[in-house]
């Protein structure tokens, strides 16, 4: 069971990749889509056993490498972090193969697309199994060269390629992190197995490592670069350039990576490394710090944002801040709970997004649609309740999962944990203000687009509308059929999945907060409802003059819509620099130039310079030039005979001893 | 099993009482965190949560009874630390007059 729930995403990746056009796209694609639900039903049912039987499963498959003291094996490790992971994972992923089916149905290559789209999600699942460092790392990888394969699909468009490189080559600088963090765990624990790492860190949290001169705590230096690899993958602020431009990809690429399972992989690695961070308070504050400004940050520019996929991207940002803020605060079950809950009602947005740019012949700016709500009815009411679930409707998912983050962070008393609420809560105003932006600018306003399009406009077909409706009823319920068992008081589905001191029991401390604090998510919801409505509701020339007109809005929607100049600054002084440095000093006078400069053509051009200076001096005369040249054949035949015992480079000082003889004008020989 | 009643947490002579011991705490799995004096009300709840796979329209009597108990443990605590503050605050005061003897005008009188 388990390693069929493993293996079948791949097993369907193979036989659709490789067989594809043999089979015939119909039934390759269905067999990709079998393989798919096949292995969400079997996820489920571990699950069953894992979660509500409290049977964790761990095994080992064999030997991967044993030199000296590195051993690695393949082992499954299946726990309660696990279950809830593969559930999200094959779940979500079902539901984009199912609205793919007819969303690629017109692309010509769409078997590579199912196939990528399987071989990913075998990634991922290979990523949340492992039981040890370098599996993880495999797994890590792959889906990054899948996320590049995925974004690039429709590799003729040039921004689609640009965007797919700037995803790999930032996801790179994240993945080295990890990779360091990987082996300074091999230098601590001498071993890579979490088993292992987890048993002895409690013991070592004094151990120190000398770097530089200076002793550093060795947990603390190995959460650096884990944390760098969790900024890498989950976009937070430093390396998050790359989540808003990989919507160049498919919606149904969105959807599954950008929203429900890559962009999670950072925050699971937190999780799953909860036993070794914890014992770290510095590294718990850096990710506190991190994910609300993250928050922040996604949240002001998502705002500005005219690209409806764009707009849902940078929203999947701000979430992602949320969950690595309350994994800051100690407060695991809280993320993984969002993390599952996000995972549905943002693919449930992406979806609906997908359905709008579909019907809409492909257009993607939010300017340049309106009044969907009679066209598309059914979509219309799928991105409702996704914005609904999303911005923390009462009894919704997101009113579960997000509010328990926010009074969790203000339960801490602390000042990382205070400055966490209050972005927290500013973020959810402005949450909320993007999405409904989001939905009157596409479905409420007067159409703003050609009467061809309109007329074009139809809703979504079945193979898309049923994963729509699928999700839309998990919007809805799951986060309330799921409330005890994630963040329940006392809950025992966890074991030992996460470990935090036991004095840190913020949940308990939620349960007794003032009542303002509670109601506060509420008013940010009804702020951020009647914002949007007053100033985009059928846009009104007069209500909008004092706004345009006013410095400090000018101001702040240009930094904002600058993407607060992060892009700028990463161009200014890394890009450029690097630039310079690779072409022009190491691929012009270093890789090409070294033997130029130094060799042949570098002498003679050296000579010819030498000697058209020699020219332009007019003080010189005929016979002082003819001594000269003269005395300079005399001294070459000299040196010729000698390089014959000396070699190439004692001719080449002799040239250049007799070059500066030559280039000497105050010696006159008469 | 709880009904109206809940057993005292606290002995005859004002100390408390662990209802639940280690060896039950262990048995079941509890989080280290949930091991107070509320736990003996946790075991039952989170039986029954188990037993309906953790449906949250179920097990409210338990799950009443526990949160019940959590926030009497919370009064006890506001109690314990306004106690522990005013205790404070006293000695803080007596600090301060050993402190500043010539806050008090007849010393000095009679000194000088």
């Amino acid at each position: 069971m388990y390693i069929v729930n493993l293996i079948l995403p791949l097993i369907g990746s193979i036989i659709t990749g490789i067989f594809g056009h043999k089979l015939g796209n119909r039934i390759s694609i269905k067999i990709a889509v079998g393989c798919m639900m096949l292995t969400a039903i079997s996820s489920l049912y571990i699950g069953y056993e894992i979660l509500l039987c409290n049977s964790v499963v761990h095994f080992k498959l064999g030997t991967w490498m044993q030199v000296g003291s590195l051993n690695v094996e393949y082992g499954l490790l299946y726990d309660s972090l696990t279950s809830i992971m593969i559930i999200v994972i094959t779940c979500i992923s079902s539901m984009v193969h199912l609205y793919s089916m007819d969303y690629m149905k017109e692309d010509p290559h769409k078997t590579r697309f199912f196939s990528y789209l399987s071989l990913f999600t075998f990634f991922m699942m290979l990523l949340v199994t492992a039981d040890n460092f370098v599996q993880l790392f495999f797994g890590w990888e792959g889906v990054g060269i899948m996320s590049y394969l995925l974004i690039n699909f429709w590799y003729t468009r040039l921004q689609a390629n640009k965007s797919a490189l700037k995803a790999v080559i930032l996801n790179r600088f994240g993945d080295f992190g990890l990779f360091f963090g990987i082996l300074l765990v091999f230098l601590v624990f001498k071993s890579v197995d979490f088993s292992v790492i987890f048993t002895i860190a409690p013991f070592i949290t004094e151990y120190t490592i000398n770097l530089l001169g200076y002793e550093v705590n060795a947990i603390t230096l190995i959460g650096s670069f884990i944390v760098i690899g969790v900024v890498g993958k989950s976009a937070q602020l430093g390396l998050h350039m790359w989540l808003p431009d990989a919507m160049e990809g498919p919606t149904p690429v969105s959807a599954l990576l950008h929203a429900a399972t890559m962009v999670t992989a950072g925050v699971f690695l937190v999780l799953r490394t909860s036993p070794l961070l914890s014992y770290s308070i510095t590294i718990l504050n850096i990710l506190t710090i991190i994910g609300a400004l993250t928050t922040l940050f996604a949240t002001t520019i998502g705002i500005v944002q005219n690209d409806i996929k764009r707009v849902i991207a940078y929203s999947t940002c701000s979430q992602l801040g949320y969950m690595i803020f309350a994994c800051g605060l100690l407060n695991y079950n809280a993320s993984i709970y969002h993390l599952t809950t996000h995972a549905f009602f943002k693919a449930l947005l992406f979806l609906s997004a997908g359905s709008v740019i579909h019907g809409l012949n492909d257009e993607q700016d939010m300017r340049k649609m309106g009044g969907l709500v009679n066209l598309m009815p059914l979509t219309y009411q799928c991105m409702l309740i996704g914005t609904l679930a999303l911005t923390g409707f009462p009894f919704l998912s997101g009113y579960y999962s997000k509010d328990i983050i926010l009074e969790t962070s203000y339960a801490t008393y602390y000042w990382e944990g205070t400055f966490a609420a209050i972005i927290g809560y500013v973020a959810a105003f402005g949450t909320t203000f993007y999405s409904f932006r989001l939905l009157i600018l596409t479905f409420f306003n007067k159409p703003r687009m050609q009467y061809k399009t309109i007329a074009g406009v139809h809703e979504a077909s079945t193979n898309m509308v049923i994963p729509l409706v699928i999700l839309a009823l998990c919007s809805i319920f799951i986060g309330y059929v799921t409330k005890d068992f994630f963040v329940g008081l006392g809950t025992p589905v966890w074991n030992n999945s996460f470990f935090a001191y036991p004095y840190n029991n913020l949940i308990l401390e939620s349960e007794v907060l003032q009542r303002e604090l509670k109601l506060l998510p509420l008013f940010a919801f009804i702020y951020g409802v009647i914002t949007p409505v007053l100033f985009y509701f059928n846009i009104k020339e007069d209500r909008m003059i004092n706004v345009k007109q006013n410095l400090m809005v000018k101001e702040s929607y240009f930094f904002f819509v600058k993407k607060w100049y992060f892009d700028f600054l990463s161009r200014v002084l890394i890009v450029v620099p690097f630039f310079h440095l690779s072409y022009d000093v190491m691929n012009k006078n270093l890789d090409k130039g070294l033997w130029e400069k130094i060799g042949v053509t570098g002498v003679a051009t050296t000579l010819v310079t030498a000697f058209t200076a020699l020219k332009l001096k007019n003080e010189i005369t005929l016979s002082t030039y003819i001594s000269y040249i003269v005395q300079t054949i005399i001294l070459i035949i000299v040196v010729g005979i000698f390089s014959f015992m000396t070699g190439f480079i004692y001719m080449e000082l002799c040239i250049i001893i007799g070059i500066l003889y030559i280039c000497l004008p105050s010696i006159k020989i008469d | 099993m709880t009904g109206h009643a809940p057993e005292s947490t606290f002995n005859a002579d004002g100390s408390r009482k662990m209802i639940a011991t280690q060896q039950q705490c262990e048995d079941k799995n509890l989080p280290l965190s949930f091991r107070d004096y509320c736990a003996h009300l946790l075991i039952p709840l989170n039986d029954c949560r188990v037993s309906t796979y953790y449906a949250p329209w179920k097990c409210m009597d338990e799950k009443h009874a526990y949160e019940g108990c959590q926030y009497d443990e919370y009064l006890y605590r506001k109690i314990k630390k306004s106690e522990q503050d005013e205790a404070e605050r006293i000695k803080r005061e007596v600090v301060i007059e050993k402190e500043n003897p010539k806050d008090r005008p007849y010393e000095e009188i009679k000194l000088s």
